[in-house]
């Protein structure tokens, strides 16, 4: 038998030869160094190579999997145990609050009453004030923008370049009062109310 | 009952609407596939990300799979496929497509040169591991998915011919080269 090519080597070593090309080639590398040697040195290679390191799989990839391909829906039964609890839970803070004040039952619902009523006149004064500031700014700034179109507008066609200055100046000063205005218009408002 | 049988079975009842069935096959599979495509993207979170997509879209295809052939060569097909077409959509030449299913460019001498020097042999097993791990980086990635394949997820060279639609021959030499190439490479490191 000839010298071994590399390709068979790799072959022999996996396993993938006939018995019979097996026993010929265990005969040869018995008695050529150079053969038996780059066998080693191969066998050494794939040895290592079939035990390389794993890669480090998440406890959780199956489960993320399972997650995107059937998404978790809510029920009607998780919607019944969730109000379940909200409401059980309302109510034994109810009887806490019973027990710790000591008040009698009409008077703990006549002040829970009296907070709710007050909570809610707040919410409704700061609701309407918040509403005005939005509607009075919204006013300003469609002034300031029509005023600097029309001041844009004359300024290029018929005006020379220092009255146009000035009337960027008595713009500005106008804007400026407008926002003056608009401030006491909002505290006369606050002090009307 | 062979692996096979098992996943033909898990197949059929996740088929039927068994998602129990379904995490047996996450759970068996996810260890080797996350071995195959994190080597070959270089990447853990996306590896990671790649590993699920693969197993949301094997799972979305469940239907069209075919009983005759092996679940884990069908798997790995897909995988194969959704990497290259991630690589072809990025516009990056690096998988070499084009070398798929032609002639064989990259030659590593068949003669076992006279001079040979040892090389593996210098190493601590585990030093050697970690030396392969690095050189695989560098090898081109058509022959290192089909190292990978062979060596770490120890398909049969049919079946790798198979996965990649490749003749057995090809498979068989390109696997020899990028044993060579690495063998190469570990000489260059040292």
């Amino acid at each position: 038998m000839n010298c071994l090519r590399v390709d068979q080597i790799y072959l022999y070593l996996e396993g993938e030869l006939s018995p019979e090309e097996d026993r010929s080639i265990n005969a040869h590398i018995s008695f050529c160094e150079k053969c038996n040697k780059a066998v080693e040195e191969r066998k050494i290679l794939v040895e290592a190579s079939q035990s390389l390191p794993e890669w480090e799989v998440p406890q959780d990839l199956a489960q993320r999997v399972l997650a995107n391909i059937f998404p978790k829906r809510i029920t009607l039964r998780d919607w019944v145990v969730t109000t379940a609890i909200g409401l059980s839970s309302a109510v034994l803070a109810f009887f806490a609050v019973y027990l710790v004040s000591g008040q009698t039952l009409a008077d703990l619902f006549i002040n829970l009453n009296r907070t709710a009523l007050d909570l809610f006149q707040n919410i409704v004064v700061l609701s309407v004030k918040v509403a005005k500031l939005i509607s009075v700014g919204i006013q300003i700034v469609i002034k300031i923008i029509s005023l600097i179109i029309k001041g844009l507008g004359s300024l290029t066609t018929i005006l020379g370049p220092e009255v146009q200055v000035g009337l960027i100046l008595v713009t500005a000063v106008l804007t400026f009062l407008l926002l003056f205005g608009a401030k006491r218009k909002l505290l006369a408002g606050e002090k009307a109310s | 009952m062979s692996s096979m049988d098992e996943d033909r079975e898990l197949v059929e009842r996740t088929i039927q609407g068994d998602t129990k069935a379904f995490e047996m096959i996450l759970n068996k599979h996810q260890q080797p596939l996350l071995n195959y495509i994190g080597r070959m993207v270089g990447n853990r979170e996306l590896a990671l990300d790649f590993t699920q997509e693969v197993f949301i879209k094997t799972y979305s295809s469940l239907s069209t799979f075919q009983s005759q052939f092996k679940f884990r060569t069908w798997l790995f097909k897909i995988a194969s496929n959704y990497i290259i077409d991630f690589w072809r959509k990025k516009k990056i030449d690096a998988f070499s497509i084009d070398q798929i299913g032609r002639g064989d460019d990259d030659r590593a001498p068949f003669e076992i040169p006279s001079d040979e020097r040892s090389i593996c042999s210098r190493y601590e097993l585990a030093e050697l591991r970690e030396k392969i791990d690095k050189a695989l980086e560098k090898l081109p990635p058509h022959l290192r998915e089909l190292f990978i394949l062979r060596h770490v997820n120890e398909f049969s060279y049919e079946e790798i011919a198979e996965i990649k639609g490749i003749p057995v021959g090809t498979v068989k030499n390109r696997v020899f080269q990028s044993k060579e190439f690495i063998r190469q490479l570990l000489e260059e490191q040292k």
